[in-house]
């Protein structure tokens, strides 16, 4: 019965996606309505409307930064239950005695001659997002891998103790508290949300700041997950 | 005449990094134990890798993009070794035993 169910439903919404792809417009056809509205739209004015000089940049921080918003929060929320949880996790289970070998001192010579660079690359990443595609995200995860190495390195204590508690507490939530303060000042100063106040040098600093602010929340999760499951483990 | 040699010999090196790419897949596949495909995959990166990258630089010629090709290389030939060297490190104090034809075991 159940199954009968199951497989009526999957035919009903199987059938209502064939009916949908089949009213798509062939992929690539430059006569399709996207390619005439609204992807000539954003060629048109959206260096202009979306400050930036590369139209990624501009989709991805202004005409959906709701949607960006949305991004950052998720990974805000993940990184919030998985502390939640790691922490909840600390006092009970079987207490597994850590084999702690050292890192080998191959490694740990080539992490430390590595690091600069790959935290300039980081930065760079990070910085270049406002007008190359692609930046915040991509460079925070760069970042927090760098974080991850070190903390192979040099050990965890030392990384958990880089920031003190209340700082990382806020630094945590950076990405969010930055977005929802852009979004709030596009309100006040141009009259919606997510506005880019209008001179070029103040659209540029925001800009910046979002990618910023989007690198730095990224990284900061990622050393959490990381920082959380090796507590786990050695607890 | 110059142009010809040099454009043949990164060809040559560009096919040797692809056969080396080769042997290490197959290595990776049909190799019995994890030290053996270890052995086999570290090839790529370290030699396929780089071969194909000398390969690259010599066709780009005296540009920008070698500077950056020439960073590629350095950045993989010191990476790609110590990621096999950690690695196999972790395996061996994780408890894998070498394979051994004597002994005639399953492979893992």
């Amino acid at each position: 019965m159940r199954n009968a169910l199951a497989l009526l439903i999957v035919i009903v919404l199987a059938g209502l996606m064939m009916a949908g792809v089949s009213q798509l417009p062939p992929p690539g056809s430059p006569d399709g309505a996207v390619h005439r509205h609204v992807a000539a739209h954003y060629i048109d004015g959206g260096t202009e409307a979306g400050g930036a000089p590369n139209l990624v940049t501009a989709v991805l921080l202004n005409y959906r930064a709701l949607d960006t918003y949305g991004e950052v929060v998720v990974i805000f929320a993940a990184l919030v239950a998985v502390l939640a949880v790691g922490l909840s996790g600390h006092s009970r289970g079987p207490r597994r005695q850590p084999d702690e070998l050292p890192v080998s001192p191959v490694v740990d010579r080539i992490i430390r001659l590595l690091a600069p660079f790959i935290a300039l690359f980081a930065l760079f990443m990070i910085l270049e997002g406002h007008v190359l595609p692609g930046g915040g995200f991509q460079g925070g995860v760069v970042l927090g891998a760098l974080l991850i190495l070190l903390s192979l390195v040099l050990g965890p204590r030392r990384i958990r103790r880089m920031l003190p508690t209340p700082a990382l507490f806020w630094t945590r939530a950076i990405a969010p508290l930055v977005f929802a303060l852009t979004a709030i000042a596009g309100l006040a100063l141009a009259g919606w949300l997510f506005a880019l106040p209008e001179p070029a040098w103040l659209r540029e600093l925001i800009l910046v700041g979002l990618e910023l602010a989007i690198g730095i929340g990224a990284a900061l999760a990622l050393v959490g997950f990381y920082l959380s499951l090796e507590a786990d483990h050695h607890d | 005449m110059s142009e010809l040699l040099l454009t043949t010999f990164a060809a040559v090196l560009i096919a040797a990094g692809c056969l080396f790419f080769l042997a290490g897949t197959i290595g990776l596949l049909r190799l019995p134990d994890f030290y053996c495909r270890l052995h086999a995959t570290t090839k790529c990166d370290a030699v396929g890798a780089v071969l194909i990258l000398l390969g690259v630089a010599l066709i780009a010629g005296a540009d920008t993009q070698t500077v950056r090709i020439v960073a590629l290389i350095a950045l993989i030939a010191i990476s790609s070794p110590t990621a096999g060297h950690a690695l196999a490190r972790a395996g061996w104090h994780a408890g894998h035993r070498p394979w051994t034809r004597e002994e005639n075991d399953e492979p893992e």
